[in-house]
């Protein structure tokens, strides 16, 4: 009876995730379901107001403000899910490796990582920017690089906690080692707090890539990623403060959702 | 010689690289002893004298500080990955905290069949098989298979925990409190599924407890510890000098009224 009520009440709090992942499809089909060349620049037609041709009116240069939101999802979601995606693809192989050898390998990353962690990530992410230079990809891979850094020395963690445990142990007498022991044992275990964490930090990585575009560092116009939006807009706050709304609550709207189903998957375990 | 063990010694309180931090009191010291195939070897002590331990050092799963552990012949921390494969085989354990030692996300098929994927080339239903006859074994009902270990009671995950040691049909077990949280009635029973065991498979013990009784009906000789030294043997005329054996004797509580009448807790 208990578990019935409590499956009721997860399946109810999992309802961002298929809101997800239909902004996931609607970013993923956007030249389909796009009415009109989110590029495409009119200056005759700057600044109309929302229509049927014009669901919410267009911009400074007569781009169709919807298109653009639509296209820009896969610039700000798509960008933020690959980020968490291959940087913990990556601190999964490396803290695990890590944790497993111990020893000088495992000393020297602690060492580094803790150098490196002592900075904010952002302010990390900006020195790299400024070392690389200002474009999307460049965004990509600062802001794997520091999130790997952070997963990687978690992972090493996680992985640490259970090498303690004697059911750990117990595999290793039934004959369990190496890569079997990895997959039967430690992921099964680690996962739940795994996916936790990296869906509550999609919402971050999406506000660092939009703050980055915000200021210039990061994907650049005409690009129509909602940071960069919130940009362009603001020069027209007075006018047309909605310029900044929309790309601000598409913003707002997704990170929402993320840590709503973080919050939940943690309490699924 | 099944396994011998050679001057052992174990610290904790060491750090692996860098900063070592002061030695602190060995746990245990100048551990020697041997075992032949197919004897069943006791060692008791009181808690903390580093039983279990020097239970983990023999199963090559904690590296002692100083000395060597050979089984077969071949030293345990030293063998190619080869032989410790086979040696994994031969040398099994059941532990003192039987929950722990189960992954909570394994139900009890995958705990059960795992020594077989690791061992074996059976096809899944040959595990089913294997996994029922196991179970039979510690006389537990085949519908557990699909529960995980927090759903079982306590004996019933110490049983689970002794048909995994047996699945392979090892050389030697090592039994750390194995039967200490089981009911009277099934520690008979264990205690005679293994005697069984033992003649029909030359299997091996070794019966860690701190309960004298039922290790010295399990055992042909009793190595006596106490802090982290192998301070006795005891063997089959069950004579004893040392005052720490005779302090796990009178720890016996008679069973008989009369005795109880002269034996109350001098
Ligand atoms: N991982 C560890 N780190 C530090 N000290 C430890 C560790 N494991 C055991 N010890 C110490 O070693 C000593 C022996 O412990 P051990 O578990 O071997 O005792 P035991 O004889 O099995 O006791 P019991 O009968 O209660 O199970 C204890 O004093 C304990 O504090
Ligand atoms: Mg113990």
């Amino acid at each position: 009876m208990n578990l019935v009520r409590k499956d009721r009440v997860h399946s109810k709090g999992l309802f961002s995730l298929p809101l997800l992942l239909i902004i996931g499809l609607l970013g993923l089909f956007a030249p389909i379901v796009m009415p009109h060349d989110p590029l495409a620049v009119d200056i005759a037609k700057k600044f109309l107001a929302p229509s049927w041709d014009y669901p919410l009116g267009t911009d400074h240069l007569g781009r169709c403000v919807l298109s653009r939101l639509l296209l820009g999802i896969r610039y700000s979601f798509g960008s933020a899910l690959v980020i968490q995606l291959v940087a913990i693809v990556l601190a999964l192989l490396l803290g695990a490796f890590v944790a497993l050898k111990r020893g000088i390998i495992d000393f020297l990353f602690i060492r580094i990582c803790d150098i490196l962690l002592a900075f904010p990530t952002l302010v990390l992410a900006f020195g790299l920017l400024g070392l690389l230079g200002p474009s999307l990809k460049n965004v990509l891979l600062a802001l794997i690089f520091t999130q790997l850094i952070y997963y990687s020395r978690m992972i090493r963690s996680l992985f640490i906690g259970i090498n303690k445990k004697e059911f750990i142990q117990a595999a290793r007498i039934t004959g369990t080692s190496g890569i079997k022991l990895v997959i039967r044992h430690y992921i099964p275990n680690l996962l739940p707090p795994i996916v936790t964490i990296v869906a509550l930090d999609v919402g971050k990585v999406i506000l660092e890539i939009a703050g980055f575009s915000f200021i210039g560092l990061g994907v650049q116009a005409p690009i129509p990623e909602w940071g960069m939006m919130v940009n362009e807009g603001k020069q027209y706050i007075r006018q047309h403060p909605e310029l900044m709304l929309y790309p601000g609550l598409a913003i707002v709207l997704v990170v929402l959702l993320f840590n709503h189903l973080a919050n939940n998957l943690k309490k699924l375990d | 010689m099944l396994l011998e063990v050679k001057n052992i010694e174990k610290h904790y309180g060491q750090r692996p690289f860098l900063f070592k931090r002061g030695q602190e009191a060995p746990v245990l010291q100048k551990v020697t002893f041997s075992l032949q195939e197919g004897e069943c070897l006791g060692i008791v002590g009181q808690s903390g004298s580093g039983k279990s331990t020097l239970g983990r050092i023999i199963l090559g799963i904690e590296r002692p500080t100083n000395g060597e552990v050979l089984f077969q012949g071949i030293n345990l921390y030293t063998a190619t990955s080869k032989h410790k494969k086979m040696m994994r085989r031969d040398l099994q354990a059941v532990f003192q905290n039987s929950y722990h030692s189960f992954n909570p996300k394994q139900t009890i098929f995958e705990i059960l069949e795992e020594p077989f994927l690791n061992f074996e080339h059976f096809n899944k239903s040959e595990r089913q098989q294997k996994v029922r006859e196991l179970l039979d074994c510690v006389e537990l009902e085949s519908a557990l298979t699909q529960n995980y270990p927090s759903q079982l009671s306590g004996g019933q995950q110490q049983r689970v925990n002794i048909a995994r040691a047996l699945a392979l049909h090892p050389k030697l077990i090592v039994l750390d409190e194995a039967i200490s949280s089981l009911d009277m009635i099934l520690q008979k029973h264990i205690i005679q599924l293994l005697q069984t065991l033992q003649k029909e498979m030359k299997l091996a013990y070794i019966f860690i407890s701190h309960d004298l009784q039922a290790t010295r009906f399990m055992s042909d000789r009793i190595l006596v510890m106490q802090h982290g030294q192998l301070v006795e043997e005891i063997g089959e005329d069950g004579a004893y000098q040392h005052p720490a054996s005779q302090e796990l004797y009178n720890a016996i509580l008679p069973s008989h009224p009369r005795e109880r009448a002269n034996n109350r807790f001098e």
